[in-house]
């Protein structure tokens, strides 16, 4: 499937940006996979330095398979782990046309939401840059409200936020003017 | 004494592998739907596949040789014996 079908693009429609979370945040999700591999191999070390024989292959005739077992589970587990996380990190999409903003959220595997923003509602756009990887690499928070205050759209994380608002805003005076006439 | 024999940890990790997969395609799934199939999201689940097949090789190649059969004791009473001797 292509970004066009997903939000269903009419004729006129142009896409203009598609932002994804800053590739940084990720990182926590990473090291935390990595740590999770390291367990198994320190929990190994620490048993077969303790008791040498439990885990012999050739005189445990039981504990060793079902070591081998439990660690192949809690791998594969960690693998899926690790594809979660990179699902609801990169399945989280916002889509600014020369129209309108389609913004998806991904909560887990079987929870998703999608909402709808037209241009010319918007009111209000604000950026924020809070803490020191943000500062740093760039990314933060961009705060989409309409006259109704009821109504708000936030691109969490994305890169560039500053350069995004101010495009927003010309966007959404363009399709003011479209809108007007 | 009770025991069961080894291979039924066998079958219960078949069951886990089962769900692993299922959940491994509907993740893989979700990328494609929602037009995200990208070179980052292929590298990841590149990246994911080849670990779990690596994993499942080594898992085969330590479990090899191992007598599937044995009976492995659940619980046995002469394990108490002699526990409440005052």
């Amino acid at each position: 499937m292509i970004i066009s079908n997903l939000i269903r693009q009419k004729s006129y429609e142009k896409i203009e940006y598609l932002l994804r979370r800053h590739p940084i945040t990720f990182l926590p999700s990473f090291l935390i996979f990595l740590l999770m591999l390291a367990v198994p191999v320190i929990v190994y070390l620490l048993i077969n330095n303790l008791y040498p024989n439990i885990l012999d292959p050739l005189t445990s005739k039981i504990l060793f398979p079902l070591a081998t077992l439990s660690a192949s589970i809690y791998y594969l587990g960690t693998c899926l782990f690790f594809y979660f996380r990179f699902i609801e990190f990169y399945l989280d999409i916002w889509i600014v046309t020369n129209d309108r903003i389609v913004s998806i959220n991904q909560k887990g595997l079987f929870s998703q939401t999608i909402s709808e923003m037209d241009l010319y509602r918007i009111q209000d756009v604000t950026v924020v840059v809070n803490g020191f990887f943000p500062s740093i690499f760039k990314y933060g928070d961009v705060q989409i409200k309409t006259a109704s205050q009821n109504i708000k759209i936030i691109f969490k994380n994305v890169p560039k936020p500053n350069e995004i608002r101010e495009a927003l805003i010309q966007l959404s005076d363009e399709d003011r003017k479209h809108h007007n006439s | 004494m009770f025991e069961i024999s080894l291979y039924i940890f066998l079958f219960i990790y078949f069951g886990f592998l089962a769900i692993f997969f299922i959940f491994s395609i509907l993740n893989f799934y979700h990328i494609v739907v929602t037009a995200s199939f990208t070179l980052a999201s292929f590298i990841v689940s590149f990246f994911v596949f080849s670990l779990a097949t690596l994993i499942l090789y080594a898992t085969w190649y330590l479990l090899i040789n191992v007598d599937w059969q044995t009976a492995v004791p659940l619980f046995n009473y002469e394990w108490f014996n002699g526990i409440l001797i005052f």
